[in-house]
């Protein structure tokens, strides 16, 4: 061997232990999401903390985060090592970790922690320098964001007494002590938030400190939806509600039930009809998850979701209208079933808060979405009081969620709610959103719908829906012929015969009176 | 298409097609009824032929009086007329009644043939045959132990049948006595009127074919002797005799300007009972003249056969199977795809029914009123299909008794 052959081989050995000297750090393309260890000591069920752990889930969705949830207790070996972003909430003040496993993890973890509730591990309060206390019968004041003022009302409150170093999010003021903590706190990859519980705005705190905690640095936007809107509504009330809002200039989107069957029906023609005329008044289209109920058996179980959901999307299609994501509750993005087979035409969704929760198939990760919104009902803006006349802004993409009036009363006083909240909505379809079928592909770019790369025309061109439809299949009918002509011939025949005893009567009446009337 | 359809459509096509056949009669019953209002019965010319009324009886102590006393007081010359009743194997006090009468007219040709167990007791037509034994006459009238005659009877009938050599019989018409005792009767006195015009007026008109009625007709001697009596098995001896009236080549012809009265039944039971009878009589006389089908010398006899035929059997048949069928077809047992029977058809059929009945009404005085035309309409949906129940249970009585070798029993309708 020479020595320039030496020189080669020392030169390309190098070059490639310093390639692999350089940190791979992982591209977070649009293709790979996040993920989240979301572990969990109880759910608290039956205390004011229950549901604050599925309401963290829908706050991590929104950020596009990929979530694995698991209890404490059946945490495995070496599941931390899989994560570099954990988060714990520990709702429960009395339970000691028990799982080794997971003590033993935890002492080799060197990823992001976000700490949520009660005792917060060693080595963060050692970080944070940490020191916590308990409110009780607390009504401190939130701000966080650009919002102030926001009232909160807690019977045990867990705050941060103090901390060292650490960069402060957000704000508790308790009028009663004149006592002003800091609602979160968080040093590096480490964040602590004492106080977390759904139904409250401590939720629209959290998506600050996740915000932060994640790094996301994007605009978030506020959506207007309107839900519950079934082929039996009041398609007339749609289509003005629809009218109105482009009226005021509110762009919206429009969760619409799905329809599997009898689809060539005059009712669901009306149906489609009135959804196009909302797509042409500045509504985005999204299919509302259908209402799954299955039986229990693993062996009866119905796998047609896809199937349909296909059919109807293409149906959709069909009548140019372009659907850009699906609405579904939570626990679908939990369930291997209705996330694959549901959910996964689409690339955007928005996740309402469960409210019947019908697993087919469980799964504890999550499937995530490149765009997620997170929902609040409207009656949510309520609880924000806030000093400027304009909403400021959210921390994540939010979708403002609204039930189809019943009435014009209801349509007006949605109107009216929506006027005083000063929000601006964000029009769907300038995002880009993807829905792919079998046969079509429809997206949506900087306001514009495409169908197969051609561009959907949004205008509405007035249609009627033709009320003659057979309905039932009419059964098959024997000697049809046979027995009409038959019919007829009697008729006639019988028609016939009461003339001539119309005739008869007559004469017979005449002879009668002749005989025995004279 | 499945059996039940083609069952249903039989069924269907027969009912219609003898309402059809039902409607042409009636027509030509009423036109008949026109034609004869405006002739005249003919005279009898030279001398009255003698005639023997023959009046058979069993325990007819109730009515054979008046009956009797009817037919002393015939408009017919009391010499040229003799009256042989037969009293056959009475147990009731008939026999001194008769006696009686008998003692009160001694001049008069009354003859009272009391028979027993032994020598009678087998029926109609044996006692008949009895009867016949007695009789003088050329001409053979028989009226029934529960009728009376108008005094124009006999002579109407005698005259018609001395006018036309062809006649081997002339029947007269029978009313109801008693039409306004029951709803039954007035029923009764509807379905005999309508009966009458339609089927015997109608037939003499279209076909000069009658039914002997088994009651206020005339004969000529010489067929009795030539057919041999009446056959003693038939229940239905009137029925029977028709046919071999047709088959020697005569024909029976429908006067009904001679009127007789009957006692009809009055209650349902004894209705139901008299009126299976004459079913099952009326069967055995149809099945046992099926091979004059065949026959071509008995071209005259088919239509009836065919009508009779039709009426007890194809009738009864397919009304059962489409009655069945609906029922089974509602109940969800069996399935009919037929296109179906339209409603509006339907209720033609039932106006044609109420008219054409109504209309037979005309012809007689008192009953062409609003309550009779109720009465028809009630008809319908009640003692209508009543009809169908009779001519099954007798068509079931007559297998019954086929397998079983019965004799024919002469069941005696109760008397008030």
């Amino acid at each position: 061997m020479s020595i320039r052959g030496v020189l080669n081989g020392i030169l390309l050995l190098t070059l490639t232990l310093t390639a692999l000297l350089i940190p791979v750090t992982p591209v977070q393309s649009a293709a790979s999401p996040q993920q989240v260890l979301l572990l969990y000591d109880s759910l608290a069920k039956g205390t004011t903390k229950e549901g604050n752990v599925t309401e963290l889930q829908r706050l991590l969705a929104a950020y596009s985060m990929k979530i694995t949830l698991r209890s404490l207790d059946q945490y495995e070996q070496g599941m931390l090592n899989h994560y570099s972003k954990v988060i714990m909430i520990r709702n429960a003040a009395d339970i000691l970790i028990t799982n080794k496993f997971y003590v033993e993890d935890w002492e080799h973890y060197q990823g992001q922690y976000l700490h949520i509730g009660y005792s917060p591990p060693a080595s963060l309060t050692k970080k944070l320098q940490l020191t916590t206390d308990v409110m009780y019968d607390a009504n401190p004041d939130l701000q966080i964001g650009q919002f102030s003022g926001i009232s909160l009302q807690v019977q045990d409150m867990l705050y941060i007494a103090g901390s060292q170093g650490t960069q402060s999010l957000g704000k508790l003021i308790f009028q009663d002590d004149s006592l002003q903590v800091p609602y979160a706190v968080s040093k590096e990859d480490a964040a602590y938030v004492p106080y977390f519980e759904q139904g409250n705005v401590s939720a629209l705190a959290m998506g600050y400190v996740l915000k932060d905690w994640l790094h996301i640095n994007t605009t978030p936007k506020v959506y207007l939806a309107i839900k519950e809107i079934y082929p039996f509504s009041d398609l007339g009330l749609l289509t003005e509600t629809a009218e109105r809002l482009y009226q005021v200039g509110i762009p919206f989107l429009a969760s619409v039930r799905p329809v599997f069957s009898n689809t060539d029906y005059p009712a669901m023609q009306r149906y489609l009809v009135a959804i196009k005329r909302v797509q042409s008044n500045n509504g985005s289209i999204l299919v509302n998850a259908p209402i799954a109920m299955h039986s229990t058996s693993t062996s009866n179980m119905d796998h047609s979701l896809q199937v349909k959901m296909n059919a109807f999307i293409n149906l959709l299609v069909h009548n140019k209208i372009g659907p850009l994501g699906i609405g579904a509750q939570m626990h679908w993005a939990y369930d291997k079933e209705y996330s694959e087979a549901g959910m996964g035409f689409f690339d955007s969704v928005i996740l309402y808060p469960d409210e019947n929760v019908d697993y087919m198939e469980q799964s504890d990760t999550s499937k995530s979405f490149p765009s997620s919104l997170y929902s609040v009902p409207i009656d949510f803006l309520q609880d924000l009081q806030t000093s400027n006349t304009v909403m400021p802004e959210l921390p994540m993409d939010t979708v403002i969620t609204v039930d189809m009036p019943k009435d014009k009363e209801e349509l007006e006083e949605m109107l009216k709610m929506l006027e005083q909240y000063w929000v601006s909505f964000a029009d769907y379809k300038q995002e880009r959103h993807e829905v792919v079928t079998d046969v079509n592909t429809i997206t949506s770019s900087e306001g514009v719908i495409s169908i197969n790369g051609q561009p959907l025309s949004l205008n509405y061109t007035p249609e009627t829906v033709n009320s003659d439809y057979r309905y039932t299949e009419e059964q098959k009918k024997s000697f049809t012929t046979l027995f009409n002509i038959q019919n007829q011939f009697f008729i006639v025949a019988i028609m016939i015969s009461l003339l001539l005893f119309g005739g008869l009567m007559i004469i017979g009446y005449r002879l009668y009176r002749k005989k025995y009337l004279k | 298409m499945t059996i039940s359809d083609i069952l249903m459509v039989i069924a269907v096509i027969c009912i219609w097609s003898l309402l059809l056949v039902n409607v042409t009669l009636i027509i030509a019953g009423y036109l008949y009824y026109i034609k004869s209002e405006n002739e005249d019965i003919p005279e009898i010319e030279g001398e009255y032929p003698l005639v023997s009324i023959m009046v058979p009886a069993h325990n007819e102590g109730v009515v054979i009086c008046k009956t009797v006393e009817s037919l002393l007081a015939l408009d017919y010359p009391e010499d040229r007329y003799e009256i042989i009743v037969i009293n056959d194997n009475s147990s009731d006090n008939s026999a001194e009644l008769l006696a009686g009468i008998q003692n009160r007219n001694p001049g008069r040709q009354l003859i009272v043939i009391n028979t027993d167990a032994i020598t009678g007791g087998k029926g109609k037509s044996n006692a008949l045959n009895i009867g016949f034994t007695h009789c003088k006459g050329q001409l053979i009238a028989i009226y029934d132990a529960d009728n009376t005659p108008e005094k124009t009877a006999l002579r109407y009938l005698v005259a018609e049948i001395m006018n036309d050599s062809s006649l081997g019989a002339v029947i007269g018409k029978f009313r109801t006595r008693n039409r306004n005792a029951s709803l039954l009767t007035r029923f009764i006195n509807i379905e005999t009127l309508s009966f009458q015009w339609m089927a015997q007026a109608g037939r003499w008109k279209l076909f000069k074919l009658c039914t002997i009625p088994g009651t206020n007709f005339i004969m000529r001697r010489s067929i009795v002797e030539s057919i041999g009596g009446w056959d003693v098995k038939a229940i239905a001896e009137d029925t029977e005799i028709s046919f071999r009236i047709y088959m020697m080549g005569y024909r029976i012809k429908f006067q009904p300007k001679s009127v007789t009265w009957e006692q009809e039944p009055q209650t349902l039971k004894v209705w139901f009972k008299q009126r299976t009878r004459w079913a099952k009589g009326n069967i055995y006389v149809i099945v046992k003249n099926i091979p004059l089908l065949f026959d071509k010398s008995a071209a005259k006899v088919r239509f009836d056969i065919l009508y009779f035929l039709a009426i007890y059997f194809l009738l009864l048949m397919s009304l059962i199977t489409s009655d069945v069928l609906l029922i089974l077809h509602a109940l969800g047992y069996v399935h009919t795809t037929i296109a179906g029977l339209s409603n509006f058809l339907w209720l033609l059929a039932i106006i044609l029914f109420v008219v054409g009945t109504f209309i037979t009404l005309t012809t007689e005085k008192g009953e062409m009123s609003f309550s009779n035309l109720w009465i028809v309409m009630l008809m319908y949906v009640s003692y209508c299909q009543l009809w169908m129940v009779v001519a099954a249970y007798g068509l079931y009585l007559y297998v019954k008794d086929l397998i079983f070798k019965r004799e024919a029993k002469w069941y005696k309708t109760e008397r008030y």
